[in-house]
């Protein structure tokens, strides 16, 4: 309708440390013309582990293959390729759940 | 600040949480969370209980009601939390077969956290203590771990099972 995306979510878990970690929350936008570069952290709803969020370790065409930080993610192998529709945004903004 | 503010607008909108933690059991567990959330909430009733002796509260003693009350949910929502993460994630049919009343503690602590929340007497953090402190003790035991109680050395002052590690 208004032609973009937003979403605020809740982190739980420390697996994006020390990018992101354990409450605090984040804005995740996509606009039309959004398109998705490696490195860049996205909120992804993944059709196996659902609502996550993960880095971009590559883009291919239409898909991309994530990666977590934290050496205990599951591996990009382990999610797949997934198709660029599934981002829900990317991650503009942090708020940190302690200063 | 603004944390606070979204955390609030949170807890009426409930937004959605997205999964980073690991994906993959890291397999370290440890009631000490769940016990010292319980402490936290009787230590929150014990304050509270305090505000209540005063004949009239000045503001000031209303913002710190407040204060103490919303640590009151939050800390009984983690002992719920770090109790469900033990019961789903470390504990097996072995563990169940040597404890068949595992279940029905877990869910007696979800209950007493409940009753936490929705009360501001001390025996339902009494209560909630003694059930997660009995949690700690199967745990402990599943472990092959001894344990030992012990007065913990801040307030409230009450005993909590610790397990009898051995330096190397």
């Amino acid at each position: 309708m208004l032609g973009f995306q937003l979403k605020i979510a809740k982190v739980d878990g420390h697996s994006m440390a020390p990018a992101l970690l354990d409450e605090d929350f984040v804005l995740a936008l996509r606009f039309p013309w959004s398109c998705f570069c490696k490195g860049q952290l996205v909120l992804v709803n993944h059709p196996r582990y659902q609502l996550m969020i993960k880095r971009i370790a590559e883009v291919k065409g239409g898909d991309v293959l994530l990666v977590g930080d934290g050496p205990c993610s599951l591996s990009s192998e382990q999610m797949g390729w997934l198709d660029e529709r599934k981002i829900i945004g990317r991650l503009y903004c942090r708020i940190k759940a302690q200063s | 600040m603004l944390h606070q503010l979204l955390e609030r607008l949170h807890r009426r909108l409930g937004f959605a949480t997205a999964k980073a933690h690991c994906d993959i059991p890291c397999k370290i567990y440890d009631p000490i969370s769940a016990q010292l959330a319980a402490l936290t909430v009787l230590r929150l009733l014990d304050l509270i209980k305090e505000l209540e002796q005063k004949e009239s509260l000045s503001l000031t003693d209303q913002a710190l009601l407040i204060r103490l009350i919303n640590d009151k949910e939050e800390h009984a929502a983690k002992v719920k939390d770090e109790v469900r993460i033990i019961w789903g994630d470390f504990i097996k049919q072995p563990q169940i077969d040597a404890q068949a009343d595992i279940h029905t503690l877990v869910h007696n602590i979800m209950l007493a956290a409940s009753a936490c929340k929705q009360n501001i007497t001390r025996d339902k953090g009494e209560s909630l203590l003694e059930l997660v402190n009995q949690f700690a003790q199967h745990f402990w035991t599943f472990k092959g771990v001894d344990t030992y109680q012990a007065v913990c050395p801040y307030p409230p002052s009450e005993k909590l099972v610790y397990p009898a590690l051995q330096a190397d």
